[in-house]
């Protein structure tokens, strides 16, 4: 198990600034209009496993997430004739997984109540050692207060942490400022604190 | 808020645990990829290319509509010989005016799949002689999308060139489309909805089209003799399913093929059975004190009469799927697992279809699931159509029982639905119901789920097995909950009723 997810994002400013990423993708998103079915299949190898980890940290059940995953693709070759190519393929591609994880948890009795504390997540562990098992726990509750903040916040924070969205790429898709999207993390981080601080006490 | 909790926060959030994505995903993924990839961009640019063209054709028409009516004018200001004409002109105007439908279309008849009255029409041509003494009325409808497209129209009298007509009466109780939404009466629950039935003749069929009639024929009526003539449902016999008058001198263009009419449609969907009329049937044995024989109670009729249509119209095929605790055994591993597919409304003119070449396949882990069956009928793990009907909804209920032991994490059934749209484009659908998704206890269950298992335990008690009293029970208790759905007061009396006649003794033929 990994403990750092290798962000698209992260791979994309870490590698040279030119424009070749993005004109790669270009290039896929071409093919892939054009009905050539490998590009389609190599847009999948290239991004399944990190819309999967995006999910999975959303949700917090792999099997969960695999299910979410695909439903996300199934979408996304439907909403390929309305991709304009501004913002980024994964971005995009987040945009989508996340809706469909809010409409996952939005529907009648597929929720799974943030408040339970006997969240089938949390009996459903493996076994483990004690200290991963604290790990899991308190990774867990951070889960459940991230999935509590605001809309928008929690959108940005998952955006941008387990989605691995640069907070340029955020401000797109929000059509705000990225000074906006900073205020809105440090937002986010201050009610944070204080659902974790009510957790422990 | 610290800079060093601050740090914390974020660090804990960046190294939140991946795990890496379960085997085979990839490639679950890849299957889904549509075949048409390339239409994705020709869709969209013809369809801007049709828009703009229908934008075009609609501003002519209306540019040379506006010239005729204004030469018109102009003709009948300035020439006296024109009044004879402008009077039959009039005439005529009166007459498309009676029909309360358009003018130009051809006559047609269509039927409303969902409403409970058929709505079938015949709408009388421009070109038809006046025809004062007929009469000309619309169907009403239940509901806004049953809307009549004409009116049915009788003739009363023959005109002097054509033959004498029998006058048609309105049919009896019409069968009513297999799919169509049952919204039963709202007097007293066991009541025959005959008198609601509109006075239009009665096809079961899906849309129908008869080309224009020649102006010696005053139009037709359709008589549908409900007896003879079962619902329709799949499309392909259902657009072909009306019985033609003996009127003489009316000719039904070639898209209504005689031969069909006197066709009993098949009342299935997917194998499954969706005729309406079981519930009206076992209505009027119960009515008359008899208790309904095994072969009449066709229980997947009756979970498809009381599971209903959705509470929203669908904008596309919806499929729903749905698990839940047994409502009534103490086996803590028995559940109920329904799936639903609804189509949304058609376009007329491709006559109603929504998709071709559709399959369903329901799939149990044979790794948690020890047994199952489909509730009323045998094992079910693959059916297909060669069309879907728009307007259309087909529910199946299933029996199974868990292993023990099970983690919620555990599947129990998948469910796929593949079709090939309108577009030709491939569409698949899958739900996936986990152990988790079960819920409690039956009552967390879906309103629609809880009815269509009513449903199906009440056709369980009919023939001849105990517990029509707990179901009148939880469907009287559905009724008060939502007061407004008559579905779930009429299975309460129905049930009340049927228990009743058992614990009474009394005995229909065949018992």
């Amino acid at each position: 198990m990994n403990r750092v997810a290798p962000f698209p994002a992260q791979r994309r400013a870490e590698s040279d600034e030119s424009s070749a990423p993005w004109d790669e993708e270009r290039r896929l998103l071409d093919a892939i209009r054009k009905g050539d079915r490998a590009a389609a299949e190599e847009l999948v190898e290239r991004t399944y496993s990190s819309v999967f980890a995006s999910l999975c940290r959303l949700c917090g059940d792999n099997d969960l997430a695999a299910d979410l995953t695909q439903e996300t693709f199934q979408k996304a070759w439907a909403a390929l004739p309305r991709f304009d190519g501004r913002s980024q393929l994964f971005t995009w591609l987040y945009r989508i997984a996340y809706t469909t994880f809010l409409n996952h948890i939005r529907r009648p009795r597929r929720v799974t109540s943030l408040d339970e504390p006997d969240a089938p997540e949390m009996k459903d562990g493996a076994p483990g050692a004690e200290q991963l098992l604290s790990d899991k726990e308190e990774g867990e509750q951070l889960r459940a207060a991230v999935l509590q903040l605001p809309e928008d916040l929690r959108f940005t924070v998952t955006a941008h942490f387990w989605g691995g969205l640069a907070v340029k790429e955020i401000a797109q898709i929000e059509e705000i400022t990225t000074v906006a999207i900073r205020k809105r993390l440090h937002r986010a981080f201050t009610i944070l604190e204080a659902l974790l601080e009510n957790e422990e006490s | 808020m610290n800079s060093k909790r601050k740090a914390d926060l974020q660090r804990k959030l960046s190294l939140a645990p991946v795990p890496k994505p379960p085997a085979g995903l990839a490639e679950r993924i890849k299957n889904d990829i549509p075949h048409d990839l390339a239409g994705t961009e020709t869709d969209r640019a013809r369809f801007s290319r049709s828009i703009g063209f229908n934008l075009r054709v609609a501003a002519s028409v209306l540019l040379m509509i506006s010239s005729v009516y204004l030469v018109l004018q102009l003709l009948s200001h300035t020439t006296p010989l024109a009044s004879p004409t402008l009077q039959t002109a009039e005439r005529k105007n009166v007459n498309v005016a009676e029909a309360p439908a358009s003018t130009t279309a051809p006559p047609m008849i269509v039927a409303n799949r969902r409403a409970d009255e058929q709505t079938t029409s015949l709408m009388q041509t421009p070109a038809q002689p006046p025809a004062s003494n007929q009469m000309v009325f619309a169907p009403e409808a239940r509901d806004g999308r049953a809307a009549a497209q004409g009116g049915a129209i009788a003739q009363n009298e023959p005109s002097r060139d054509e033959p004498s007509f029998p006058t048609t009466p309105p049919p009896p109780p019409a069968a009513r489309p297999a799919l169509a939404e049952s919204v039963p009466a709202e007097a007293s629950a066991i009541a025959p909805q005959s008198s609601r039935q509109t006075t239009a003749p009665a096809p079961p069929a899906a849309t129908l089209s008869i080309a224009q009639a020649p102006p010696s024929a005053s139009g037709e009526i359709a008589s549908a003799d409900a007896g003879a003539v079962s619902p329709a449902v799949t499309s392909k016999s259902a657009a072909r399913s009306v019985a033609p008058s003996k009127m003489a001198g009316a000719r039904l263009a070639d898209s209504v093929a005689k031969k069909d009419l006197d066709k009993e449609v098949n009342s299935t969907l997917f194998g499954i059975g969706v005729d309406p009329r079981a519930f009206e049937r076992i209505k009027l044995a119960i009515e008359q004190g008899q208790q309904p024989t095994s072969s009449n109670v066709n229980v997947d009729a009756l979970v498809n009469y009381f599971a209903g249509p959705p509470a929203k119209e669908p904008r596309e095929i919806r499929l729903e799927a749905e698990i839940s605790p047994s409502p009534s055994s103490s086996d803590r591993q028995q559940r109920l697992v329904r799936f639903t597919i609804d189509t949304p409304p058609a376009d007329s003119s491709r006559h109603g279809v929504v998709a071709n070449k559709a399959s369903i396949s329901v799939e149990f882990d044979p790794e948690n699931v020890s047994r199952h069956t489909r509730s009323g009928a045998g094992p079910f793990t693959v059916a297909s159509e060669e069309q879907l009907l728009g307007d259309s909804s087909v529910t199946a209920l299933f029996e199974l029982d868990l292993k023990a032991g099970l983690r919620p994490s555990a599947k129990v059934a998948t469910i796929r639905l593949t079709y090939q749209a309108i577009n030709g484009r491939l569409q698949s659908v899958e739900r996936v119901l986990y152990v988790r998704d079960s819920g409690k206890s039956w009552s967390a269950a879906s309103r629609r789920h809880r009815l269509a298992s009513l449903g199906a335990r009440w056709a369980e008690t009919l023939k001849d097995k105990a517990g029509a009293d707990e179901v009148a029970r939880r469907a009287a208790e559905l009724s008060r909950q939502q007061p407004g759905d008559s579905r779930a007061r009429e299975l309460a009396t129905a049930a009340t009723a049927s228990s009743r006649l058992q614990n009474s003794g009394r005995t229909g033929s065949g018992r």
